[in-house]
């Protein structure tokens, strides 16, 4: 059952994930942008997607937050990554890291990186080292050290707490503002 | 930018003095503003900046130890670009200009607040309504020299030729036109500048419409502008402000007590500045050098502004002698609003 589930999900993810490049191709905006990579290795499949988050009202007239295809984006503007992993060989995989970059020209949103059943933790020196935000530090231009803020974030990694089983699917994601 | 300014002189006397006026700017204007504003602030990330993240995933099979597996995947998406543009004029006050005038200058920065390179074409509406007359605009130029204000070598914008800016950046421009004859003072007559962007289909655009393909690396772009175009008016106002000056001796001691004319005798002449015309124009800077007369010289300490006595060196009062211009008593009435009366003395000894 739970199985199941799973597949319904990679399958709807692969199935957005052709959307999005068909809309893209469509726009006319073939140059350089890939919206969705996938990539495999023996024990391990994902797929990195990026989409523009955008504030819509839904049917009671409240905002809410909607993902679309990053085919416009514009400075000041969020978007999110998500990653999904699935464990697509037959023995257990262990200790799974992903580690993402704030890509240049970009800035973390605070509170964004999301994970279930993850440690996240956040890089200040381009993936020297790694803490939880309150234990960051960075040094001023005063030559002072102050606690890390957001914006100093170079890198996220989530490190997932168990063992993925064949077939499992997780998911990280996170978001940055175009500066 | 000068007016010619009606003088009349009364010299009463055999010795020639000359008085000399210099009003740097004569009405109103923001011409001092530094030629290039400076951007406010950076507008993002420059459209077709390709923004790439590259995922880094690793694990390991069994227990921890030595290197993990790693694989890595890229995604990337091109920055869009904005078409966004301000246009401000620098005449803060409306311009005020005698009837009828030529070449009377308005001024204009046209700011690229988008992130992309953006090329205006400039046009002007000289025709509006609402106002009392239409001034006749006879060219636009570019600040191109480095020297605040229209100069002739600045630039003559052709149509052929679009004003294209980098994101963030400036140009100042300038609106030349004639203003017509026989008008009445207090009428205003309005110029529209207009900077339209070059970019295909924009001019039929809304804001936050999505014209593709067009921008900048054939990004997408985002419309910020109606139309991709701004527009700024800009006012003339007719005055009649003019400055009048009366130079006279207003007295002549002789070594004797007496009031002839010799060798030794004090003269002391009399300048009356006179701001006449509606209060709406302002004599800016003004400034009145008088050279001391052949066969004479100046005597210290005996300028004096409206029964004042003001000191020879450069200080606070604004005059002296000698030192702004050589063997010139210089006074510097500063801003004089009309209508007004100044009146200055200055003493000399006949040699």
């Amino acid at each position: 059952m739970l199985k199941a589930m799973y597949k319904k999900t990679i399958r709807r993810n692969l199935n957005n994930a052709l959307k999005s490049t068909l809309k893209v191709a469509a726009m006319g905006l073939l140059l350089l942008s890939t919206n969705n990579a996938l990539a495999k290795s023996e024990h391990i499949k994902t797929s990195s997607t990026v989409e523009k988050v955008i504030t819509v009202k839904n049917e009671q007239g409240q905002p809410v937050k909607k993902l679309i295809p990053a085919i416009k984006v514009l400075p000041g503007e969020v978007v999110q990554y998500t990653n999904l992993f699935e464990n697509i060989g037959n023995e257990n995989v262990d200790n799974i890291g992903v580690t993402y970059p704030i890509p240049e020209h970009t800035v973390y949103v605070p509170n964004t990186a999301t994970g279930k059943n993850f440690s996240i933790t956040y890089s200040v020196d381009g993936g020297k080292h790694w803490g939880a935000p309150a234990s960051l530090k960075v040094k001023g231009k005063d030559g002072k050290t102050h606690p890390a803020t957001p914006a100093d974030y170079t890198h996220i990694r989530w490190g997932y707490k168990a063992s993925l089983k064949p077939t499992e699917i997780k998911r990280v994601s996170y978001q940055v503002r175009l500066l | 930018m000068k007016l010619l300014i009606p003088i009349s002189k009364s010299i009463f006397y055999t010795f020639n003095s000359i008085v000399k006026v210099v009003v740097n700017v004569l009405i109103t204007t923001s011409l001092l503003l530094p030629i290039f504003s400076q951007s406010v602030q950076a507008q993002g990330v420059t459209a077709g900046t390709v923004i790439s993240n590259t995922v880094t995933v690793s694990y390991y099979l069994g227990p921890v130890t030595g290197t993990p597996e790693t694989f890595e995947t890229t995604n990337t998406f091109v920055v869009a670009e904005i078409i966004n543009a301000t246009l401000t004029s620098l005449d803060l006050n409306d311009v005020v200009v005698p009837t009828p005038s030529i070449d009377r200058v308005l001024s204009w920065d046209l700011t690229n607040t988008g992130n992309g390179t953006e090329s205006f074409n400039l046009t002007t509406v000289d025709t509006l309504t609402g106002d009392d007359f239409n001034p006749e605009v006879q060219s636009i130029w570019l600040e191109t020299n480095g020297i605040a204000g229209l100069q002739s070598t600045d630039t003559l914008y052709q149509p052929a030729n679009p004003v294209q800016l980098a994101n963030d950046a400036s140009q100042r421009i300038y609106v030349r036109s004639n203003i017509p004859a026989n008008l009445s003072i207090t009428e205003l007559g309005n110029v529209q500048l207009i900077a339209t962007s070059t970019t295909a289909g924009i001019t039929s655009s809304s804001i936050g419409d999505v014209l593709t393909g067009v921008g900048d690396v054939n990004t997408n772009v985002v419309v910020l502008v109606q139309n991709g175009r701004v527009d700024n008016t800009s006012s003339f106002r007719i005055s009649n402000v003019a400055l009048e000056l009366n130079k006279t001796i207003s007295s002549v001691v002789d070594p004797f007590s007496g009031t002839d004319v010799m060798s030794q005798s004090l003269i002391t002449y009399q300048i009356d500045v006179h701001a006449t015309g509606d209060a709406n124009g302002t004599l800016e800077n003004l400034v009145i050098e008088d050279s001391t007369p052949a066969n004479m010289q100046f005597v210290a300490g005996s300028i004096t502004l409206n029964g004042v006595a003001l000191s020879d060196v450069a200080d606070a009062d604004k005059a002296d002698f000698g030192i702004t211009s050589a063997n010139t008593a210089t006074i510097n009435l500063g801003d004089i609003v009309p209508p007004s009366h100044q009146i200055i003395t200055i003493t000399y000894r006949v040699n």
